[in-house]
């Protein structure tokens, strides 16, 4: 299926994907834990990347967002190689990253949690006379990513009494609060309940549609009902990427990674 | 700078490294095992040469004063692993500072009830009291010889047991992966305070056998442990090839220091320090 | 210290404050030389109190443990006396903002140093630095070496010819060392509401979050360095001026050691804490030193079983008091682990 964008003259204006991969390749010593991927997300179309575990898939969303450096390709991003830049600056530049594991401030409160996020789209917060709650312009994004990550109702609680899946949405919260133009989120399901994964995947679900959205998740049925592109790692090796129906039911993604989750789940 | 005394002082530099390195390899596999920075270390420096001191103002016997030191230190160390370290593996940094400060604050008025205040000299045996002559000016004294090529001996051996035998392989591996080691059922405790007990040891015969060459005085620790760690800061925590090379790079440069720039030779070691720190902020020989 | 945080705490701090401040009108009822004696030893309080106060900014907020703080306390002594012209009178108004200028200069340096190791290494290369600053004022003629240097004259202000403070008058400068610690608690207090603050106690909190949710970590650290090395550097002065001399021992590393002893002792975070904490511990080096000659052994002890007494550690108190924007009590949750980068 080949989508166009929605503005642009088809004939001239390829698909710009959001963000893209050339060759990205990142070795330790002998071993290669992400070798030569190529990589393409575009605006509208969740995309999940899949693979056993020690695939090399946590290596490459560390990669994407700048908490490793690559060994050799490039990572464009915003009309830029973006590949080496340091986390920080891969943040300010729109790639709004989630974590695996609950990476929060424990004993802050969910809207002191966003908050802290939120003025990280600040230019710089080098200001050190004014209370930060004058600055009000932030309160509306604040509110906005709390109320969009289903947290409307739990602004004003302190972050480490939340039970997990509240402390899993407030995660997406906070990259929400940075205004990304990206959201690169780590298995946003680890560690869930079924309930409580329902209610994230309706989120994710929802988030797909207004932002580019780039997901590592293991859990399968969440995969098919979010992402519209899969793409399918093995030993750092990508070997398979496309529609999700399509990959899917390719043989070989059958038997080298489908077939052995299922029995392993 | 002639030759004969640019040999002096490289020999003089290696001889400072290789003390430097007995008691900068203990404080880095102390921290590199147990994950326990020791700021009292250098009382174990101190104390090592003031139990010396002791003996050999009983005794006359450097031999034997050196000796009592080593069993003393190794004691003291193992006792005081049992006793305080071993409640610290799972604190934090923190209070691993705040109590080996207040060990430094003990083990220095302890020191002051003992013996005083005062600074004292032990002679160098007769034996090796002599010199050997470079130069009409220059020369090699025989202690400072005997105590390099002892130090250079415990180093070697220290390397072999470190690389070749079972119990330098759980150090090494205890230096990577604590949880490895445990799982190879060896008696971490054990361990940990075998270890703790050996750094002890070679600090206190460092502070033993420079006795004659330094004298004893109150404050010997503490300036000492400074250059240790600026040692480990170099050469990485927890490598013992760092502790080596990087003593050696600052007791050359100390040496050479104090000869060519005397105003600033306290500021080399530091400047060393800095440098290596934007180059490599994780130390020369750092594990990945 | 959340009590310190409401209503109460307000209240309860402003009587102390005003108790503290009546002391010197008390000198008619007793004794002189003993009401001379406690007017230095507040004064001193006060003094340590604010370097202890800078050394909670980097410890207790923003989750650096640096073992060289007294580098710039001592730093701050030194200099007034280096930038004095000599026989002269220092100045509030010019030679106190050099000497403050000169620390932030030195701190700026040193700390883009230091800051680019964490963790252990820090502690190590604090303690190295400190030390460093230690040797350079013990060996070098520069200022009196390891016997000290004395300040010619206490520091003036004058404007127009009229002189409006006179540091010689102790009257004088234990209201000085009171306005300035009430200050630099008050300018603090403001920072760490600012969204500066914000930053800084979200990388005590949770470092590797904070870089990853686009603030450059090391900018931050370096200003909140530079910071604390200047209300050290201010207590300096302070301490200088106090007795009118300045000797190594203001810089060195037990300097340091007693100063974190103190923030930990009187609650890291809170700012005020380590102020009580500072007067906690004056009363017990003065029980101490009288006691016996050899109180540091009594004291060494003490700290020893103080930190092993609390399982959690002192720290763990201190975490409790955490509360950044809200003014309720906050549970504290130890750090999390920053997610490990996977091969």
């Amino acid at each position: 299926m080949t989508s166009m964008t929605a503005h642009g003259d088809p004939a001239f204006t390829a698909r710009q994907p959001v963000l893209e991969t050339r060759g990205l390749t990142k070795s330790y010593g002998g071993l290669v834990a992400v070798n030569n991927v190529d990589l393409k997300v575009f605006d509208g179309e969740p995309h999940a990347i899949i693979g056993p575990n020690g695939a090399g898939k946590s290596s490459l969303i560390n990669l994407l967002t700048g908490h490793i450096p690559p060994t050799a390709g490039e990572i464009m991003f915003g009309g830029r190689n973006i590949a080496g830049l340091p986390a920080h600056k891969v943040a300010r530049l729109g790639i709004g990253r989630s974590y695996q594991r609950t990476n929060i401030y424990p004993s802050l409160t969910c809207y002191e949690n966003c908050w802290l996020a939120a003025q990280a789209r600040r230019h710089h917060s080098f200001s050190f006379i004014l209370p930060a709650r004058r600055h009000d312009d932030l309160h509306d994004i604040v509110e906005d990513a709390l109320v969009r990550a289903g947290l409307g109702s739990r602004i004003d609680a302190v972050a480490s009494k939340m039970s997990y899946g509240e402390q899993r949405q407030l995660e997406i919260a906070m990259v929400l609060a940075t205004g990304p133009q990206l959201l690169a989120l780590d298995e946003p399901l680890a560690g869930m309940g079924r309930e409580e994964a329902e209610k994230v995947i309706q989120l994710l679900v929802s988030l797909g549609k207004s932002y580019p959205l780039l997901l590592i998740e293991h859990d399968m049925d969440a995969v098919f009902s979010i992402a519209h592109t899969m793409t399918v790692m093995v030993n750092g090796v990508v070997i398979a990427t496309g529609p999700v129906a399509e990959v899917r039911s390719n043989p070989m993604v059958q038997e080298a990674y489908l077939g052995d989750l299922r029995e392993k789940y | 700078m002639s030759l004969s005394l640019f040999l002096v002082q490289v020999f003089n530099g290696l001889q400072y490294g290789l003390i430097l390195f007995l008691i900068a390899s203990g404080l880095t596999l102390i921290f590199g095992i147990m994950g326990i920075i020791n700021l009292a270390h250098g009382a174990f420096y101190m104390l090592g040469a003031y139990v010396a001191f002791g003996i050999a103002q009983s005794s006359g016997s450097l031999v034997l004063a050196v000796l009592g030191a080593v069993a003393t230190m190794a004691a003291l160390g193992f006792v005081i692993e049992r006793v305080l370290i071993g409640r610290l593996y799972n604190r934090n940094h923190l209070d691993q500072v705040l109590i080996t400060f207040g060990l430094i604050l003990v083990f220095d008025e302890a020191q002051r009830i003992i013996w005083g205040s005062d600074v004292h000299s032990v002679a160098i045996p007769p034996a090796l009291s002599s010199s050997f002559q470079v130069s009409d000016i220059m020369a090699f004294s025989y202690y400072r010889i005997f105590v390099t090529v002892v130090c250079a001996v415990l180093a070697v051996t220290m390397a072999l047991v470190i690389q070749k035998t079972k119990l330098g392989m759980w150090i090494r591996a205890g230096a990577s992966n604590r949880e490895m080691v445990s799982s190879l059922g060896v008696d971490i405790n054990m361990l940990f305070a075998l270890v703790f007990a050996a750094g002890a040891a070679l600090t206190g015969f460092a502070g033993a056998i420079s006795v004659p060459l330094t004298s004893v005085s109150p404050g010997m620790g503490d300036a000492i442990i400074i250059i240790s760690f600026v040692v480990v800061v170099i050469g990485g925590v927890g490598s013992i090839k760092g502790a080596f090379f990087g003593a050696l790079l600052i007791g050359l440069a100390d040496t050479f220091g104090r000869v060519l720039l005397p105003q600033f030779s306290s500021f080399l070691v530091y400047a060393i320090m800095a440098g290596v720190l934007l180059w490599r902020p994780q130390g020369l020989f750092a594990r990945a | 210290m959340t009590f310190f945080n409401n209503r109460w705490g307000y209240l309860i701090g402003a009587v102390i404050v005003a108790l503290v401040a009546a002391f010197p009108l008390l000198k008619g009822t007793m004794n002189a030389n003993l009401h001379e004696f406690f007017l230095q030893q507040i004064t001193y309080i006060m003094i340590f109190g604010l370097l202890c106060m800078s050394l909670d900014l980097l410890v207790g907020i923003v989750g650096l443990v640096s073992m060289g703080h007294a580098a710039f306390y001592g730093l701050g002594a030194y200099l007034l006396i280096l930038l004095t012209p000599q026989y002269s009178t220092p100045s509030i108004l010019t030679t106190i903002p050099l000497v403050l200028g000169g620390v932030a200069a030195i701190a700026l340096v040193i700390g883009a140093f230091a800051l680019r190791t964490s963790g252990l290494y820090f502690i190590m290369v604090t303690l190295a630095v400190g030390q460093m600053f230690y040797y350079f004022f013990n060996d070098s003629k520069l200022a009196g070496g390891s016997d000290g240097v004395y300040l010619f004259a206490k520091p003036t202000l004058e404007i127009g010819g009229r002189t409006l403070i006179n540091l010689e008058s102790k009257v004088q400068f234990f209201y000085v060392s009171l306005g300035v610690l009430l200050v630099s608690f008050a300018i603090l207090r403001l920072m760490l509401e600012s969204p500066f603050g914000k930053v800084i106690r979200g990388i005590g909190i949770n470092e590797y979050r904070t870089r990853g949710l686009g603030y450059d970590v090391y900018f931050y650290k370096l200003i909140a360095f530079v910071i604390a090395a200047v209300f050290a550097g201010l207590a300096g002065v302070l301490g200088a001026v106090q007795y009118g001399f300045v000797n190594p021992s203001m810089l060195g590393w037990h300097m340091s050691g007693i100063a974190l002893v103190t923030v930990i002792l009187g609650g890291m975070g809170s700012l005020i804490g380590p102020v009580l904490g500072a007067a906690f511990i004056e009363v017990i080096r003065y029980a101490l030193e009288h006691a016996t000659q050899h109180w540091l052994l009594l004291f060494g002890s003490l700290i020893i079983i103080m930190v092993l007494a609390f399982p959690r550690g002192l720290a763990g108190l201190g975490e409790q008091l955490a509360p950044l924007f809200r003014k309720s009590r906050a549970g504290a949750e130890a750090k999390p682990l920053p997610e490990k980068v996977d091969a």
